[in-house]
């Protein structure tokens, strides 16, 4: 019984108009980006080897002296993701230029090409023709599936032919999903011959495996509009109202809520200004330097001349790395209000299925905030590695005080720290690690979750409307 | 004729559930919204005068004119509640000194860069998506659903040209489109007024005018389109599937596709050569003022590079924003002739800067100029550029404004030389007098209690005639740059409501 | 007054809807035309209101041509449809006002109203009433009233009995009766040869485009029209 309906409707749905328009709009819209996109990510890898390599190579040359391997600023960037064509994430607009030494991580920066004088538009990756433009299109076909049955007159003859009511909404669904999957597959599909012909990326098992996973929950996405579609179906007797509510909603849950994010962030927490940081920075600075009148490092904490004897060196080091670390925690803390601001907005936008897929999306693909987050707090983990293994080196050579701390011209005036070259295939290097996918799971389990409530709430809402809906 | 079918149009769409619909959604969001934007826009305007207070306080200490480096900012635009354009992108706030050309350090404020996640919210989004909505279901059935429902042949059993009905159609389609809007704008504008800190100007009410007027014609321009679709199809279902393809493609589609295929078809330099360049001039200047400065007689020690006792910060902040309190005459004519080098290496290297800044901006612009007439097919672009362009908040603007900036930082500049005769004056770096500095040289010993004597004896410089940076958005110039898409607007409405006359004209009754 | 002169009509499809027709309707005189579905009745009702051209041949009212000069034939025709939907969130007041206006009528008062709505027989508190609470009956009835209102010399309707019950078919063939004697020239096309019977004055019988047969009141009065119908039918199948 099911079967047939099922067969029905999606015969129906093929030789419709609007099954050609979707068609065609999503498969376009598949490949242009895709093209868009391969060209630009291998243009932006080659930026990304040319400038790491540079890092690098600068970073070898510092290996002639281990104390210039510790104030060596690191530039470490973004490396272009090929799981972007996924789900961007807004990479362009957020940090990805990180600099850094063994003592101090700066705020991340901009990095690359970043235009400030274009409006932010989203990326057209996978994630937006789905949750912007499949939604829409499950609406298109959900809003007469009821009652334009009903209009039509054949709704009563089904009916009549008794079949009971759950078979019938079962096999409507079933047969919107198939409809929808249509395009969606064929669209994918496209996409992923392009990238793989383009050879821009090794895509190995464990890409194929995310890649599966986002294609699985974006059907999740989708049957969330067709149970939406089918409830308004069977609230209306008219289908040129159903269409009009169906519109509207879409406009509100698509594009409304997730605007108010930027809204809500502002309101709930304030991010500091460039001012307000400057001046925790300089208040941190001034306790430290209170703190070294006052001697609390140590006699002759503040002098610093060439002449050692006239100087503490153990006293300079702690002031210095009281001051270093004085500046990290502020640095620390206006990073992670950023984040934090930036998060609350995405929090309680998440009445939108449209902002819960993204994110979802994003935390499988390992891009957006959380990966620069992850990057940032990588970085910091490399960072005591590189402290480790200087101190390590350090102690083996007898010339030096064994001191390490943030002050390049007193490190190296008074031998803090050895002066001796090492091998640069011994210094530790920064690599980015991406999440296992077990992990990426974890951090999306949340929005899975919310998807397939917001399924069952549709679900339920639908399958009690249509039992009582009235077919005259 | 025309009227009369107007007249029954207008009257049957007013009794219909999505225009119900869409006129209570859309006022509802315009009066859940624009309180909250406009607090925003208010607390960015407390914040604005809070801040050129504090620089005419600052202006009040400055002792000397070489530490005389105000800072102008600019004022948040009031209609950026109805269309925040790139407001909150750019900067806000620009230093003024030789050394600088405003366009170079009035970059953007944003100090969060997560934020970027989030697209705009203004008023304006509200008229794009949900005004254009609404008209797109009323006109979809306008003719397909008279002929469904039989009354079109009706209708034309009478002694009236098909040209009549059409127009009659157009015209109650306004007339019922003009409703939500005129109610959405009315009910913005009584919130925006009732905060105490928004007062709107005679300009200000010309551009809402304008505004007003680019939403009806955005508005009847997705109407035409529907209009369009109505009179190729014979069934309504099919005329409201073309006209939501339609809507998504020039709503969402080609807004993010404009700028996405821009970035990609049109790459700008990175931000990485720029600042290369712009360190490497630095070092430039750092090593020809050292350079210059060996030149002249060798001075105390950390004299050049940093303030010594008897040297004072001006108010205004900076790291080399020093003067001295007193010094020795033979001093005099060594700080004389350092600072004529420094201005004048200043100013060239403001010059190369801005040169470079120039380049780079030049094709951000480029790539801009791009996304914007690639979007101009849709007439949602249009209408944001219209929008944003009327309330002041678009990059044209902006450029204005550092314009005026540069203008001024060149009086600022020829009001000190004035002041000075050209920095030869000692008043330009010190108000001691003679007398002092012949004291302080034959008692080395009481130079610091000389020194604060001094201090507490001068008193900051008279600043009145001082000229105060103004710079107000040019209702005019506005309405120019909103002219080419205002036009190409009605240009829309036209060939769209001649396509559709030409339909329905052939367009099948039976 | 209304005058069909070797009318043809061929589609771009190649079917053959109308095969040099000719006949005229007379005022105060209804012409009943018969025929099944497709035999070119409707296309007929279709060039008279110049919906669609004639490909040869000329229809014409009150001597104006209804291709050449549609709208000022227009002027003295009025048309009852099949289906008469309406706007159904109008009252039958508004729907009247609105069709009379287009007609060109001005000041017409409650009285007119009223008086019409009695003539069609639908009582007067009906005019209050949206269409869409209107019964088919009562719709047809409704657009009696309209093309009353409109009182032209000429009227066209197509299958204006359908669907509707007997009582209520009756009831419209009396509104006929009415026309007729103020004089109105009425074509109607039709495939219900019961009322046929009851209030043609002339029956023509169409068969896949073509006027097969004309015949008076008099001539199908003792004849049954039915075996007149189907024996055209047939004989036409065999040539």
């Amino acid at each position: 019984m099911v079967y047939q309906i099922v067969r029905k409707e999606i015969l129906e749905n093929l030789m419709s108009l609007r099954f050609t328009l979707s068609l065609l709009l999503t498969v376009s819209l598949f490949a242009a980006s895709t093209f868009i996109f391969v060209d630009n990510h291998r243009q932006q890898l080659d930026d990304y080897w040319n400038k790491t390599n540079e890092n690098l190579s600068a970073f070898r040359e510092r290996s002639a002296q281990l104390y210039k391997l510790a104030f060596y600023e690191q530039h470490v960037y973004r490396k272009p993701k090929l799981l972007a064509l996924c789900a961007g994430g807004f990479e362009q607009s957020l940090p990805g230029h990180f600099t850094f030494d063994a003592f101090a991580v700066d705020l991340p920066q901009l990095a690359g090409q970043s235009n400030f004088t274009l409006p932010r538009f989203a990326d057209v990756d996978w994630a937006f023709i789905v949750s912007l433009i499949f939604s829409f299109i499950a609406f298109v076909f959900a809003y007469d599936s009821i009652c334009g049955e009903r209009e039509r007159g054949t709704l009563r003859l089904i009916l009549a032919g008794a079949t009971p009511r759950a078979t019938i909404l079962l096999g409507k669904y079933i047969g919107l999903i198939l409809t929808l999957g249509i395009p969606l597959l064929l669209g994918l599909l496209v996409s992923l011959i392009i990238v793989v012909t383009a050879r821009v990326g090794v895509v190995g098992p464990a890409i194929w495996t995310r890649i599966l996973s986002i294609v699985a929950l974006s059907f999740l996405y989708l049957s969330i509009f067709v149970f939406l579609g089918l409830f308004v179906s069977t609230r209306t007797a008219r289908s040129s109202i159903s269409m009009a509510t169906l519109l509207l909603v879409w406009v509100v849950l698509i594009i409304l809520i997730p605007s108010l994010g930027r809204l809500i962030s502002d309101r709930l927490q304030r991010s500091p200004t460039a001012e307000e940081f400057e001046r925790a920075k300089s208040e941190a600075i001034r306790r430290v330097d209170n703190a070294v009148s006052a001697g609390k490092f140590g006699k002759n904490a503040g002098r610093r001349t060439s002449n050692r004897e006239e100087c503490n060196p153990p006293a300079r080091a702690r002031y210095a790395n009281a001051g270093a670390d004085a500046v990290n925690q502020v640095i620390e803390r206006h990073h992670s209000r950023m984040v934090a601001q930036a998060q609350t907005g995405r929090y309680f936008t998440c009445i939108s299925p449209a902002v819960v897929y993204q994110r979802m999306s994003e935390a499988i693909a390992g891009t957006g905030i959380s990966r620069c987050v992850n990057i940032y707090q990588q970085i910091k983990q490399y960072q005591v590695q590189l402290k480790e293994y200087i101190r390590d080196r350090d102690r083996e050579d007898p010339d030096s005080l064994h001191l390490l701390f943030d002050e390049e011209h007193s490190v190296a005036e008074w031998n803090a720290i050895s002066k001796r070259p090492v091998s640069f295939d011994t210094v530790p290097k920064f690599q980015e690690r991406d999440l296992a996918l077990g992990k990426s799971l974890q951090l999306a389990i949340w929005d899975i979750g919310l998807l397939a409530l917001f399924n069952l709430v549709f679900f339920a809402a639908s399958f009690v409307s249509f039992l009582r809906y009235d077919v005259r | 004729m025309i009227w009369k079918i107007a007249k029954k149009e207008f009257l049957l769409n007013l009794m219909t559930f999505k225009f119900a619909l869409g006129t209570v959604l859309c006022t509802v969001l315009v009066a859940v919204f624009v309180p909250v934007l406009a607090d925003d826009y208010q607390q960015r305007l407390q914040k604005y005068s809070q801040q050129v207070i504090d620089n005419e306080a600052k202006l009040r200490q400055v002792k000397a004119y070489r530490v005389l480096t105000p800072t102008i900012y600019r004022r948040p635009q009031v209609f950026s509640v109805f269309s925040q354009g790139l407001e909150k992108h750019l900067g806000d706030s620009a230093r003024i000194d030789f050394g600088m050309i405003p366009e170079i350090n009035a970059a953007p404020a944003e100090l969060n860069p997560y934020l970027s996640v989030f697209p705009t919210f203004d008023v304006l989004l509200i008229f794009k998506i949900v005004m254009s909505a609404l008209a797109l279901l009323v006109a979809y059935d306008v003719v397909s659903g008279e002929k469904e429902q039989g009354t079109l042949g009706l209708t034309l059993s009478n002694r009236v040209a098909r040209g009549h009905i059409l127009l009659g159609k157009l015209v109650a389609g306004a007339l019922t489109l003009a409703v939500p809007t005129t109610v959405a704008f009315i009910v913005g504008l009584l919130l925006l007024l009732s905060f105490s800190s928004i007062d709107l100007q005679a300009s200000d009410w010309v551009r809402i005018a304008v505004m007003y007027i680019a939403s009806l014609a955005f508005v009847l321009a997705v109407y035409n389109v529907g209009l369009l679709f109505s009179c190729l199809t014979r069934s309504s279902a099919l005329a409201l599937v073309l006209g939501l393809f339609f809507w998504v493609l020039a709503i969402v589609v080609i807004p993010n596709g404009s700028v996405y295929l821009a970035r990609r078809i049109q790459p700008v330099e990175t931000a990485e050569a720029r600042d290369k360049q712009i360190r490497s001039l630095e070092q430039e200047f750092k090593q020809d003022l050292s350079a210059a400065y060996d030149q002249l007689p060798p001075g105390r020690g950390s004299e050049y590079d940093a303030g010594g006792p008897f040297d004072a910060y001006g108010p205004m902040g900076g790291v080399f924003n020093y003067y001295t309190v007193i010094c020795a005459p033979s001093r005099v004519e060594s700080w004389k002739k350092r600072v004529q080098i420094e201005a004048s290496l200043k100013m060239k290297y403001a010059n190369k800067l801005w040169e470079v800044e120039r380049d780079y901006i030049r094709g951000l612009l480029k790539q801009t100029g791009l996304a914007k007439n690639i979007g101009r097919i849709s007439p949602t672009c249009l209408y944001e550029n219209a929008m944003s362009a009327l309330a002041g908040t678009d990059l044209p603007d902006f450029q204005a404004w550092t314009a005026t900036a540069g203008t001024y930082r060149d009086s600022l500049i020829a009001y000190i030389r004035g002041k000075t005769d050209n920095l030869r004056s000692v008043s330009y770096f010190t108000q001691s007098t003679e007398a002092e500095r012949i004291e302080y040289e034959k008692n080395p010993e009481s130079g610091r209690e000389l020194r604060d004597r001094v201090r507490r004896r001068t008193k900051p410089l008279n600043l009145e005639d001082l000229p105060r940076f103004t710079y107000a958005t040019g209702v005019t110039q506005g309405l120019r740059r909103a002219g080419t898409d205002l036009m190409l607007l009605v240009v829309f409405n036209i060939l769209f409501y001649s396509l559709s006359f030409m339909a329905f004209q052939k367009y099948d009754v039976r | 007054m209304i005058e069909i002169d070797e009318l043809t009509k061929r589609y771009e499809d190649g079917v053959l809807a109308l095969d040099h027709v000719s006949y005229s309707v007379e005022p105060g005189e209804i012409f009943c035309l018969l025929g099944a579905n497709g035999a070119g009745k409707t296309t007929t009702i279709n060039i008279l209101l110049d919906f669609i051209p004639p490909t040869s041949g000329s229809a014409t009212i009150n001597g104006h041509d209804c291709n050449k000069f549609p709208l000022e034939a227009k002027k003295y025709v009025s048309y009852v449809s099949e289906n008469v939907q309406l706007y159904g969130m109008f009252t039958a007041r508004q729907n009247l006002a609105f069709f009379a206006e287009l007609a060109g009528k001005k000041g017409l008062k409650k009285k007119d109203y009223d008086d019409v709505m009695r003539t069609v027989g639908l009582p007067e508190r009906a005019l209050r009433m949206r269409l869409k609470h209107f019964s088919k009956g009562m719709r047809q009835k409704l657009g009696i009233a309209i093309a009353l209102l409109k009182d032209p010399p000429a009227i066209l309707m197509d299958e204006p009995t359908s669907g509707l019950d007997p009582t209520s078919a009756q009831e419209f063939l009396a509104q006929l009766r009415l026309l007729r004697e103020r004089g109105k020239a009425i074509l109607m096309t039709t495939h219900d040869i019961f009322r046929a019977k009851l209030i043609a004055d002339r029956v023509g019988i169409m068969k896949q485009g073509r006027l097969v047969a004309i015949r008076k009141k008099q001539d199908f009065k003792h004849a049954d029209l039915e075996e007149i119908y189907m024996h055209e039918m047939q004989a036409a199948e065999t040539v």
